[in-house]
């Protein structure tokens, strides 16, 4: 069954029709940028330490990858491509002066940079979220809940000590392990499971999603 | 709180509307309705707002629609179709009131657009007042007095702002916010693109272009606020290139369509149908019945 909804207005043209409606319970929108009058959207980076925080809003996510992407001419490219397509802006300017990623989570958003539909779907999708984090000490209770306090059904990006984290809980769940077994098995080796995990990541990646 | 207006089957699509305006359509497979869900009606061509840019080039001394032919040509349509009537000026038609009292008593949801200029009218007020109409839309201009729109504004909780891209400014929008919230009203704005037909034609030129790059970059940040509602005609939809700030999902869900889809256009001044008001293939009524028209519509 199909539903299509018009929100919260009659149909008062008089010259064509109302074919699509906005309101503010409309989900699937899209955030923006905002451009200024010389048609720019402005990076203005910032600094991403090791602390654990959650960003919804595209200008944290659009200012992370641009201090991700800013020397690497393909990525930077992608990046602008898609902040002018989807904000209508004529160009992107880096302004990222004294911006830093903590190379903790500095890999955490390649994924993103995929391809161009995957990278719209990070900066502008609101329920698309960018995780920070540090491997120094333990994941926050709730870190991977929404603000209701339900489990996050986003897509996420994770970094490599997340998805470490993840895999843990992953074996123990599958292979019925008690959690502290699993961590004894595979702790003995981190570079065992750094590699295995660079191996995996996409298996992985699919693996949380589909849980989360 | 909302409630349902109406239910109905048409083909295999079921629709219901509720007294907010929002519209519900389910189907099973590909929609194919029998009927327009909702039609554009020009009934008159007599306006004297005298504007340079007036698709329907209507001047003060045009034509008057004959209203019961009207009524007769729609007699087919089922209790919850909706008709947007439109001009010209409609309420300078002699036979507005009959007309919509009619309609009315058949369960038709009736509604109008009527110029900034025109809101003071007192047929609208009797309009509103013996709710003839559910929805109402105000071709806004930021050059005429806000305190005109206020009254109607307040006896009337579907009021839609009708704004032009290329005509009206962006930054009007955020008025437009601030003058609703200031009377405790939703904000519900209608984005229409620029109609380069009748006078829209010659009074076009570059200026408009670049009124209507502001609108590119500048009307998403209104996005999903509370209490505002922004919808957008076809041509808006082109114009903006729309469909940008939508996930695949939230498109076909909201997306209700082309044109003549589900909707068609009647001038009933020329008495004839269209796909839109801007269309130039037009079919009169003595040649085609209306459902005839609008089935050749949809497998055109």
């Amino acid at each position: 069954m199909t539903t299509q909804t018009r929100n919260n207005v009659f149909e008062t043209n008089s010259s064509s029709t109302h074919s699509i409606s906005i309101a503010a319970s409309s989900g699937g929108i899209y955030e923006t940028l905002p451009v200024d009058g010389n048609g720019s959207v402005i990076l203005t980076g910032g600094c991403f330490g090791w602390g654990w925080c959650k960003y919804h809003d595209a200008q944290t996510k659009a200012n992370y990858c641009g201090i991700y992407a800013c020397n690497c001419a393909d990525k930077r490219r992608m990046l602008e491509e898609v902040i002018e397509e989807v904000t209508g802006a004529t160009e992107v300017l880096f302004n990222l002066s004294d911006s830093y990623i903590d190379h903790q989570s500095h890999d955490v958003v390649g994924k993103a940079f995929e391809s161009k539909e995957t990278l719209k779907e990070f900066i502008f999708n609101p329920k698309s979220v960018l995780r920070t984090g540090n491997d120094n000490d333990e994941t926050p209770d709730g870190w991977y809940d929404n603000d209701d306090g339900n489990k996050d059904d986003t897509t996420y990006l994770f970094s490599r000590q997340q998805i470490t984290e993840h895999l843990v809980t992953l074996l123990s769940w599958a292979k019925k392990l008690n959690r502290n077994d699993v961590l004894d098995k595979l702790s003995f080796d981190d570079q065992y499971i750094v590699e295995d995990i660079d191996r995996y990541t996409d298996d992985i990646i699919e693996l949380l999603n589909r849980r989360y | 709180m909302s409630t349902v207006l109406n239910t109905y089957t048409n083909g295999n699509t079921t629709v219901t509307i509720y007294s907010d305006g929002t519209k519900v359509r389910q189907y099973e497979d590909s929609p194919c309705p029998v009927h327009p869900e909702s039609m554009d009606v020009k009934i008159t061509n007599a306006c004297d707002a005298g504007c340079a840019y007036c698709h329907e080039k209507s001047v003060p001394s045009g034509k008057h629609a004959d209203l019961d032919k009207l009524l007769e040509i729609i007699s087919n349509m089922p209790a919850g179709t909706e008709i947007a009537l439109g001009g010209g000026n409609p309420l300078s038609h002699p036979e507005i009131l009959p007309f919509l009292r009619k309609a009315r008593d058949r369960g038709l949801i009736v509604n109008m657009t009527v110029n900034h200029r025109h809101v003071t009218n007192e047929t609208l007020t009797t309009i509103v007042q013996q709710r003839l109409v559910h929805g109402v839309g105000i071709s806004y201009s930021s050059k005429l007095p806000m305190m005109d729109i206020a009254t109607i504004v307040r006896m009337i909780p579907n009021v839609v702002f009708h704004v032009i891209m290329g005509i009206n400014d962006v930054s009007e929008v955020d008025d437009l916010i601030t003058f609703s919230r200031d009377l405790g009203r939703d904000c519900k704005i209608l984005v229409l693109g620029y109609k380069q037909y009748g006078r829209g034609l010659t009074f076009y030129d570059e200026s408009i272009e670049v009124n209507k790059a502001k609108w590119y970059t500048q009307l998403a940040k209104h996005f999903r606020k509370d209490g505002v509602v922004i919808s957008f005609d076809n041509l808006a939809i082109k114009q903006l290139k729309l469909q940008r700030y939508f996930t695949n999902d939230a498109w076909s869900k909201f997306y209700m369509g082309d044109d003549g889809q589900f909707t068609m256009y009647i001038d009933a001044v020329e008495q004839t149908f269209a796909k839109s008001s801007t269309s130039n293939e037009r079919v009169r009524w003595e040649d085609k019945s209306l459902l005839d028209f609008f089935g050749g519509l949809r497998t055109s």
